[in-house]
């Protein structure tokens, strides 16, 4: 059986030092490595820090290759600088967002409740994935944001290969805890401890591109001791299941 | 696609040739690791098609070395031609017996940690670095990029030329330092073993040195071999250099004991 394959974790945008990566490059990068979707943020969040223009190219670029799908960044309008809340949930569900991304040091925000509830309680009512990089959202803010917004999915990416003895009761204690697979959550077996455990359905194949090269996730999935049905809920089946469960 | 590419997306075990992993690790360190046995590893190795793995004990990093080591017999009497050691060492007190007795029980090379504290040219290595070049055994140099490291590194090549020195993690940081020593000693070989994979890193290291001086390490169980072979598998270089750096280079180097 063929497994398909949908990347929660990859984008395009700039790159330090290099040209910059575009959604052309992703796509080219895709199709060599047969991924068949992707959820494509704009990257990196210290070069493309003008949020406007960052999600207009990412919807442009998604509107024109329906194997890529929009994770936009949100914010919170708490300076009253940006659009308000509400219409950035709607633009985002307008252009078939698989999720939204959260860069709140970048963006300089904080996830008190003061500052952002109005947001999450938004996401929350139309049950759309945020994306949370652990660099910019600890693990343990994490955790403080699933027990406030328990229908919210939240997709925890970039973690990496020291932290099993947090996620697992992480996944274990919060339903709505998802974990990328890929860079940098390399951890030795521990696609095979989780799925044992019974968190299949709560892993999502990641890559890490452009940041990292893409096939190591692949082969870590591929390799990963599960059955096939296991590999192909991690590989698409799981991220297809949450973004169905969006209310748009 | 390539051949080696096709096989690693759609998982398939690597079996036309001997895959040899020459940075892996067994025993436990600070943070969880799911699965400690020997068996395991080698189950992980059979999934991906590796033959073989040369594994150190997590006490390379202590002055517990030789229970690391006496830890490593027992996995590499377990499962012999799949487990291949590699001896810790600690300069103090003198390891240089030790050292002897393991390369009698049929270790494969030596191990070298700089987060002792000492630097890898510590002369209580000496007698030891002495028996791997009288053996042509590898020696496989945690690294991390520093200058210091790479003059140290100098100071052995010249002083033991016999030997094979491996230096882990290679292009981690200061990727330039790497391949310059790399180019300049020829018994220098760069590891690929790395968390993070930069985009690219490993194709620039081929490209910079050759595929003849870039061997395969995972690093295992530190990190999962399974994906540490996909930035191998999925870099774009031909067939044949991947199966140098996956195989041939490891098998020469492995192959100069005498």
């Amino acid at each position: 059986m063929a497994i398909s394959l949908f990347d929660v974790q990859t984008g395009f945008g700039c790159a330090p030092g290099q040209a910059a990566i575009t959604a052309d490059d992703l796509r080219a990068e895709m199709r060599r490595l047969q991924i068949d979707r992707a959820l494509a943020c704009i990257t990196p969040e210290n070069m493309e820090f003008d949020v406007p223009l960052a999600n207009e190219m990412l919807y442009t670029a998604c509107m024109a290759d329906s194997a890529l799908v929009p994770c936009p960044i949100v914010l919170p309008n708490s300076g009253q600088d940006y659009l308000p809340e509400q219409e950035q949930v709607e633009e985002a569900m307008r252009h078939g967002a698989g999720a939204v991304f959260i860069r709140p040091a970048a963006d300089y925000w904080i996830l008190a409740e003061w500052v952002c509830d109005r947001l999450f309680t938004l996401l929350e009512a139309h049950r759309m994935p945020v994306l949370c990089l652990e660099r910019m959202v600890s693990l343990e803010q994490v955790g403080g944001l699933a027990e406030r917004y328990p229908r919210l999915p939240f997709i925890v990416a970039e973690s990496g290969y020291r932290q099993q003895r947090i996620l697992l009761p992480m996944l274990e204690t919060f339903p709505n805890v998802y974990l990328s697979t890929g860079n940098n959550y390399i951890v030795y077996k521990g696609i095979e401890q989780l799925v044992e455990r019974g968190l299949t359905e709560r892993l999502l194949f990641g890559t890490g591109f452009p940041v990292s090269d893409p096939m190591g996730g692949i082969t870590q999935l591929m390799y990963a001791e599960i059955s096939e049905e296991q590999r192909q809920l991690i590989g698409a089946g799981n991220m297809d299941r949450l973004m169905g469960g969006i209310v748009r | 696609m390539s051949t080696l590419l096709e096989a690693g997306r759609a998982g398939r075990p690597i079996t036309d040739f001997d895959i040899l992993d020459l940075h892996g690790h067994v025993g436990r360190i600070g943070f969880a690791l799911p699965d400690l046995s020997i068996d395991g590893l080698v189950r992980q190795m059979d999934k991906v098609g590796v033959k073989s793995i040369v594994v150190s004990h997590m006490h390379c990093m202590s002055a517990n070395v030789v229970h690391g080591n006496r830890e490593v017999l027992a996995a590499m009497r377990s499962f012999p031609e799949r487990i291949l050691g590699y001896i810790s060492v600690w300069p103090y007190p003198d390891i240089t017996e030790e050292t002897a007795w393991c390369i009698e029980q049929g270790f494969t090379g030596i191990k070298v940690h700089n987060c002792n504290g000492f630097p890898i040219n510590h002369p209580g290595y000496d007698g030891s670095y002495a028996l791997a070049n009288e053996h042509r055994l590898p020696i496989l140099f945690h690294t991390w990029g520093g200058e210091d490291e790479f003059a140290q590194i100098r100071d052995l090549s010249a002083r033991f030329p016999e030997t094979s020195l491996l230096l882990a993690h290679a292009g981690c940081a200061n990727e330039e330092g790497y391949l310059k020593i790399a180019r300049e000693c020829p018994n220098v070989y760069l590891d690929t073993a790395f968390s993070r994979s930069p985009r690219g890193l490993f194709e620039r290291l081929i490209a910079g040195v050759g595929a003849e001086k870039v061997v395969w390490g995972s690093d295992a169980y530190f990190y999962t071999q399974s994906s540490q072979v996909g930035k191998v598998l999925g870099a774009k270089i031909s067939d044949e250099e991947k199966r140098l750096v996956l195989s041939g280079n490891a098998q020469r180097i492995l192959g100069r004991r005498r």
